[in-house]
C-alpha cells in the first residue's frame, strides 16, 4: 500500500508538471494582451490657422500620426479627430479664444456629430448631446446617457513665423463610461 | 465540496468511467513499452491547447502571416509555446511510428482489434498531413516553397491531381487563398477527422481490452497507477526534451517569403526518403514515388492482419520482425544518404548559411523598423544590406569585384574594372594616387585607363617630387585623399569628417596646388569634360549619376568611357533601364555602406588616423 500511494502521488506530480509546462506560459502569453502598449502615443498638432475658424460653429479636423496595430505600424494614419470651436465674439474672457474636444463620445466611445438642427453635439449610437462649451445638454425628458461632458483637450494659439495665428492641439484619448475624465495610459 | 460532486456523479457518472480506466488490467501488467499510446494521447491535447492560443494571434494572410508570427515570437511565452507546438509536431510523429511498430510486434491487431489498427495506421499520413499544413503558415520563404513543391508532387498524379493542387493552392499560385486553404486545414478539417479517428480507436481499446482471466497466482495490477506513472514519467521526460528545445531554439522562422530571394528548399526530415528515392524518377513516373509508394506501403501494413492469419504463429513473428527491420534499415538506409549528400554539397551548406542570415536580417529589421501593411516581404526588398551584394552580383561583376583585404565579399570572375570595395573611402583614393597601385588590377589595371593621363600624372608627380620628396608628396596626397573622401559624405565617414575638418581643408587646397583641377571640376576650380567630376566625389548623387550614364559630360563624355553601361539613362522610360529607381537607389546605399546597421552608428568622438602635422613643410 505505501508504495502504491507513492506511486499515485509521483503520478499526479509528474501529470501537474506537464500541465503547468503548457499552462504556465499560456497563461502569461494571454495575459501579455493586456499589459500590451496603447496603440496610439499623445501628439501635439497644428492644425488650422485661427482666421479660417468661424465664430461659434464647429469644424472637425482629423489628427494624424504613426498607427501601431500589433504586428503592422503604418505612419501617417488618421489616430483621431478633434472638434474646434472658436468661441462666438465678445463672450467669454478668452475672447477670441478655441475650444478643442476629442470626437470621442465619453458615454461609450461613438464619434460625436454636429448636431443638424441647431448648435450642439450629438452622439449618435445613444443620442447623447452636448452644448458647444461641452458640457451636457438635457433635451426635453429624454435621458442625456453622458457621465460628463465633452473632453476638452489642451489647446494654444501660436504664431507662426509669417505672423498668422495656428491652432495647436494636444492630442489626448480618455477613458470613457466615468464620470471623472481620466486620460489614457 | 463532496455533496456536488456526488451531484454531479448521479447526472453523470463519471466516477464509474474513471473506475473502468483506472481498474483496467493490461495483458501483461503494466510495462514501459505500453507508454506510447498515452504519450502520443497527450502530446495530441497540447498541441490542440498551444495551437489554439496561438490562433488567438495568428493572421492567415500573405501580408501578415509572418508579421503575425513574428509578433507571436516577441510576445511574453509566445516563442516558447509556438516553440512546443513545432517540436512536439516533429515528437508526435516519432512516437506514432514507435507506437505502431510495437503494436505490430506485439501482434495486437488481430481479431477483433482489426479497426484499432487501421484507424491507428490512417494517423500516420494524417498526422504528417497536419504537419504539412502547418509549416508554411508562417509565410516564410522556406514554408511556402515547401507547400509550392507538395502542391506540385499532388498534381503530377494523372487525372486528379491537377484539380486537387489547385484546391489546395487556391489557383495557379501561392498566395492568400494558399493560406487559408491551409489555415482551414490545418485548425479546422484535420483536427476533425484526426479528432474522429482518435475516438474510434480508443473506443475500440477500450471495448477490446483483454478480459484477463487468472489462473493461478496474483492478479495483474491494475493501470492506476501502476501503468499510469510509467506513463507519465514518460511523457514529462518527452516534453522535457522539447521545452529544452522549445526554451533553446523556438522554433524556426525563415525570412518573409518573397520569390526574388535565393533559396535551396528541402523537405522534413520524414519526406527525405522520398526526396531520395525520387532521385532516379523524372516526369510523368515521378508519381510513383511521391504518391504511389507511400500509399502501397501503408495499404500494406493494412492487410497485416491478413498475412497473419494465413502463416504460423511462428512464420507470422518472424514475418513481422522482418518488416519492421526491413523499413527501418530502409527508410534510415534512404535518410542518411540524402542527408549526407546535402551536407556534403557546399552550395547546400552556402544556402542553409544564405537563409540563416536573411531570417535573422529579416528578424532583427521587422524589431528596428516594424513592418507595415505591405508585408513583411518589403522589409527584405528594401534592406540594401541584403539587395546590394544581389544586384551588384547581378550586374556590376561582369567587370568589377567587391572584395575586402582579407578576400571576402563579391568577386568577379574576370575582374576589368576597379574593385568597388570601400568606394570613396580615405584608402580606395589613395589606391588612385599611387603610382603602382593604380596600374594594379584593383584600380585601373585592366582598364583602357592604365596607359591614360591619370595613371601618367601620378607617376610624373612622383618623379618631380624624387626621392627627397617622396615622403611630403604622400603626406599631401594623403590630405587630399582625405578631403576628397569628405565628398563621399559615407555614413560610416560623417563623425571622422567632422572631427578633422582642419585637414580636409589643408587637402582641398593642396589638391588644387599640386593640379588635380587641371583636367577634373572640383567645386569652383576646373572644368567638366576632360576628367569626372571631383565635386560630390563618390557620393550618393555622384554614384546615382555616373550609374546611370556614365557618358554624361560629368563622367565620362564622348569617348573618354570605357566600356561601363548606361544603367538607367532614360528617364522618360523607366522601364526601359537596366535598373529601375529602387534597385538604384539600393545599389547606391550599399556602396556607400548606407543601411540600417545591427548597432546604431556611433557618433566617435575621438578622432582616429588624424595625419600627423609636423610632417608637413610650411610653404607648400
Ligand atoms: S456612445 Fe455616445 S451616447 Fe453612447
Amino acid at each position: 500500500m505505501q508504495r502504491r500511494n507513492f506511486l499515485i502521488w509521483v503520478s499526479r506530480m509528474l501529470g501537474s508538471a506537464v500541465a503547468a509546462l503548457v499552462a504556465l506560459p499560456g497563461i502569461q502569453y494571454v495575459w501579455s494582451t493586456l499589459s500590451s502598449d496603447t496603440s496610439v502615443s499623445n501628439t501635439r498638432r497644428r492644425i488650422v490657422r485661427w482666421k479660417d475658424l468661424r465664430p461659434g460653429e464647429p469644424v472637425q479636423f482629423s489628427i494624424y500620426g504613426e498607427r501601431r496595430d500589433a504586428w503592422h505600424i503604418e505612419p501617417q494614419q488618421v489616430i483621431g479627430r478633434v472638434w474646434l470651436v472658436r468661441q462666438p465674439e465678445g463672450t467669454s474672457p478668452a475672447a477670441q479664444g478655441v475650444t478643442a474636444f476629442t470626437s470621442i463620445c465619453p458615454h461609450m466611445g461613438c464619434q460625436v456629430q454636429k448636431s443638424a438642427a441647431d448648435a450642439s453635439f450629438v452622439c449618435p449610437c445613444h443620442r447623447a448631446a452636448f452644448k458647444l462649451d461641452g458640457n451636457p445638454l438635457q433635451q426635453g425628458a429624454e435621458r442625456n446617457h453622458t457621465p460628463r461632458g465633452l473632453d476638452q483637450l489642451p489647446c494654444e494659439l501660436v504664431k507662426d513665423d509669417a505672423g498668422d495665428l495656428w491652432v495647436e492641439v494636444e492630442y489626448q484619448r480618455f477613458e470613457p463610461s466615468l464620470t471623472r475624465k481620466v486620460i489614457k495610459a | 465540496m463532496r455533496h456536488y460532486f456526488d451531484w454531479l456523479d448521479s447526472r453523470l457518472g463519471y466516477r464509474s468511467f474513471l473506475e473502468l480506466l483506472r481498474g483496467r488490467v493490461l495483458p501483461n501488467g503494466p510495462s514501459w513499452l505500453s507508454t506510447s499510446a498515452s504519450c502520443l494521447f497527450w502530446l495530441l491535447v497540447i498541441q490542440v491547447v498551444t495551437g489554439l492560443l496561438m490562433m488567438a494571434s495568428y493572421s492567415p494572410s500573405i501580408t501578415s502571416a509572418w508579421a503575425s508570427v513574428h509578433f507571436i515570437d516577441q510576445t511574453a511565452a509566445g516563442r516558447f509555446i509556438r516553440g512546443l507546438h513545432h517540436f512536439a509536431s516533429h515528437a508526435m510523429i516519432v512516437v506514432l511510428i514507435l507506437h505502431v511498430t510495437r503494436v505490430l510486434i506485439a501482434a495486437k491487431f488481430r481479431q477483433p482489434r482489426e479497426l484499432i489498427w487501421v484507424t491507428g495506421l490512417l494517423m500516420i499520413p494524417l498526422v504528417i498531413v497536419w504537419t504539412v499544413t502547418g509549416n508554411p503558415l508562417s509565410g516564410s520563404q522556406k514554408g511556402l516553397v515547401q507547400i509550392e513543391v507538395e502542391g506540385h508532387i499532388l498534381g503530377a498524379i494523372p487525372l486528379v491531381g491537377p484539380p486537387l493542387q489547385r484546391l489546395l493552392i487556391g489557383g495557379d499560385e501561392v498566395g492568400n487563398l494558399t493560406l487559408t486553404h491551409l489555415y482551414f486545414l490545418h485548425v479546422g478539417l484535420l483536427p476533425l477527422i484526426v479528432g474522429g479517428l482518435c475516438a474510434v480507436h480508443l473506443h475500440q481499446v477500450l471495448r477490446h481490452s483483454d478480459r484477463v482471466v487468472v489462473v493461478d497466482g496474483p492478479a495483474p495490477l491494475p493501470y492506476w497507477p501502476y501503468q499510469s506513472v510509467r506513463n507519465w514519467t514518460v511523457l514529462a521526460g518527452v516534453m522535457g526534451i522539447i521545452s529544452w528545445w522549445a526554451w533553446m531554439h523556438g522554433a524556426p522562422l525563415d525570412a518573409p517569403a518573397d520569390a526574388a530571394l535565393p533559396s535551396m528548399p528541402r523537405p522534413e526530415w520524414y519526406f527525405r526518403w522520398i526526396f531520395e528515392l525520387r532521385r532516379s524518377f523524372t516526369g510523368d513516373s515521378e508519381f510513383l514515388i511521391t504518391v504511389v509508394l507511400p500509399s502501397v506501403i501503408l495499404g500494406c501494413f493494412m492487410i497485416v492482419p491478413l498475412f497473419d492469419r494465413w502463416l504460423s504463429r511462428r512464420m507470422s513473428a518472424v514475418f513481422r520482425v522482418a518488416i519492421v527491420l526491413g523499413a527501418l534499415g530502409g527508410w534510415s538506409w534512404l535518410t542518411f544518404a540524402s542527408l549526407s549528400r546535402d551536407w556534403n554539397d557546399p552550395e547546400y551548406l552556402a544556402a542553409q548559411q544564405k537563409s540563416l542570415e536573411l531570417a535573422d536580417r529579416a528578424r532583427f529589421l521587422a524589431d528596428r523598423q516594424h513592418v507595415t501593411a505591405t508585408g513583411a516581404a518589403a522589409l527584405l526588398r528594401g534592406d540594401a544590406r541584403t539587395q546590394g551584394p544581389l544586384l551588384f552580383a547581378r550586374h556590376c561583376t561582369a567587370c568589377h569585384s567587391h572584395v575586402d583585404g582579407q578576400g571576402h565579399g563579391i568577386v568577379a570572375e574576370n575582374p576589368s574594372a576597379p574593385n568597388l570595395y570601400g568606394f570613396g573611402s580615405p584608402d580606395w583614393i589613395q589606391g588612385m594616387l599611387d603610382p603602382e597601385r593604380i596600374v594594379s588590377p584593383q584600380v585601373f589595371g585592366n582598364t583602357k585607363f592604365k596607359k591614360g593621363e591619370m595613371a601618367a600624372k601620378v607617376r610624373s608627380l612622383f618623379k618631380k617630387a624624387g626621392p627627397d620628396g617622396v615622403a611630403e608628396l604622400k603626406c599631401q596626397l594623403e590630405l587630399i585623399a582625405r578631403a576628397l573622401s569628405a565628398e563621399a559624405r559615407r555614413p560610416d565617414q560623417i563623425a571622422r569628417d567632422k572631427h578633422e575638418q582642419a585637414d580636409i581643408k589643408q587637402g582641398r587646397e593642396l589638391l588644387v596646388e599640386v593640379g588635380c583641377t587641371e583636367c577634373h571640376k572640383y567645386h569652383d576650380e576646373g572644368d567638366l569634360g576632360q576628367a569626372p567630376d571631383l565635386t560630390g566625389y563618390a557620393s550618393r548623387e555622384w554614384l546615382t549619376g555616373i550609374i546611370s550614364n556614365p557618358a554624361q559630360e560629368r563622367f565620362y563624355p564622348d569617348d573618354q568611357n570605357d566600356r561601363m553601361q548606361q544603367f538607367a539613362a532614360d528617364a522618360l522610360h523607366p522601364e526601359l533601364n537596366l535598373l529601375n529607381a529602387n534597385e538604384l537607389r539600393l545599389i547606391v546605399d550599399w556602396l556607400q555602406g548606407e543601411w540600417v546597421q545591427p548597432d546604431p552608428p556611433r557618433e566617435t568622438s575621438k578622432p582616429s588616423g588624424a595625419i600627423p602635422k609636423r610632417q608637413l613643410a610650411k610653404g607648400d
